[in-house]
């Protein structure tokens, strides 16, 4: 390396740098790894398929209780709200309704009202 | 490649004894530039096990054997930028503790050479580290990558995914950044020493 202080051209701080890139591998060897590395991996890989595995199990969880409340406030919603009016009574029944001594009183009211005008 | 097709295919099978026979087979490169990337010897072996952790919940998303080694290095260089986000938003520069550290344990270690040895490396890795943070984060683990690792635009290449050109373009800013860095601490190094004389 070329001493401190000297003036450098850009050539030479070039190569001073690649000297320098050469030091800095030589400084950094490759590190002898413990007898805890493997185990360490391990025991990483373990935790993070256990958190996946509660956040699964909290999910099914989540999605079942959903599930739920939504049959039962389908159930409450049919049990409040009133049928449609034509299910109300049947076919034979609206007829009888229609012909029904009442209405007929009405109509006939309605037509000689209309018959003295 | 350290290891054979077969292992890799093994491990991605879900065969936990192969991905054992990776590690074993991996782990002294990883950590070799993990050490070179991070310039942290005390946190190396932590980086390194992240390392494998996401290489086993990632094997599924390996299209071929064959591109396992760059997919790896993939892996390592996103875990040491990780790492030195982490450190940067930590905002501590403990360089000098680290050094010092080192010097002791070298001191009760060995005798006055290795002491001496292990000082100057602690030097040049300081040198290194303080160039360095002249660049981003990416472009440093890149830069090192190819002027430290060795690595040859090709293989950059692969690991990215970015192409050649784009690659030459960011290196070759991310080395003036460091070349001007160095420049600088050279100037004001001989401003120093010609101070000390007056």
């Amino acid at each position: 390396m070329a001493k401190q202080g000297e003036t450098l051209n850009p050539q030479e701080l070039e190569r001073q740098l690649d000297r320098l890139w050469e030091a800095y591998r030589r400084a950094c060897p490759d590190p002898e790894p413990t007898a805890a590395f493997l185990p360490g991996v391990w025991r990483l890989i373990e935790k993070r398929r256990d958190s996946t595995y509660s956040l699964c199990r909290w999910a099914q969880a989540l999605v079942g209780a959903a599930a739920a409340v939504c049959v039962v406030l389908g159930i409450l919603l049919s049990a409040a709200a009133p049928g449609p009016v034509f299910n109300r009574t049947t076919y034979v029944e609206a007829l009888a309704e229609e012909n029904s001594p009442e209405v007929q009183l009405y109509a006939s009211a309605f037509s000689n009202e209309n018959g003295s005008r | 490649m350290l290891v054979d097709f077969e292992l890799v295919e093994r491990a991605r099978a879900g065969d936990d004894e192969a991905f054992s026979q990776i590690v074993g087979a991996y782990r002294k490169r990883v950590l070799g530039t993990i050490a070179r990337l991070i310039g942290r010897p005390e946190d190396v072996e932590d980086v390194g096990q992240q390392v494998f952790m996401r290489l086993y919940l990632s094997l599924n998303q390996l299209r071929s054997p064959e591109v396992f080694e760059p997919w790896l290095y993939r892996l390592t260089a996103n875990a040491a930028y990780d790492y030195l986000r982490r450190q940067r938003r930590r905002a501590e520069s403990r360089l000098a503790d680290l050094s010092e550290q080192q010097v002791v344990m070298a001191d009760a270690a060995a005798g006055f050479q290795r002491l001496e040895e292990e000082h100057e490396r602690a030097r040049v890795r300081e040198l290194v580290q303080s160039l360095l943070s002249s660049v981003s984060e990416e472009d440093r683990i890149l830069l090192l990558l190819k002027e430290v690792e060795g690595l040859s635009l090709k293989e950059l290449e692969k690991i990215y995914h970015v192409n050649e050109n784009a690659l030459k373009v960011r290196l070759f800013r991310a080395r003036q950044r460091v070349l001007k860095a160095l420049a600088a601490k050279q100037s004001s190094s001989a401003a120093s020493k010609a101070t000390g004389r007056g």
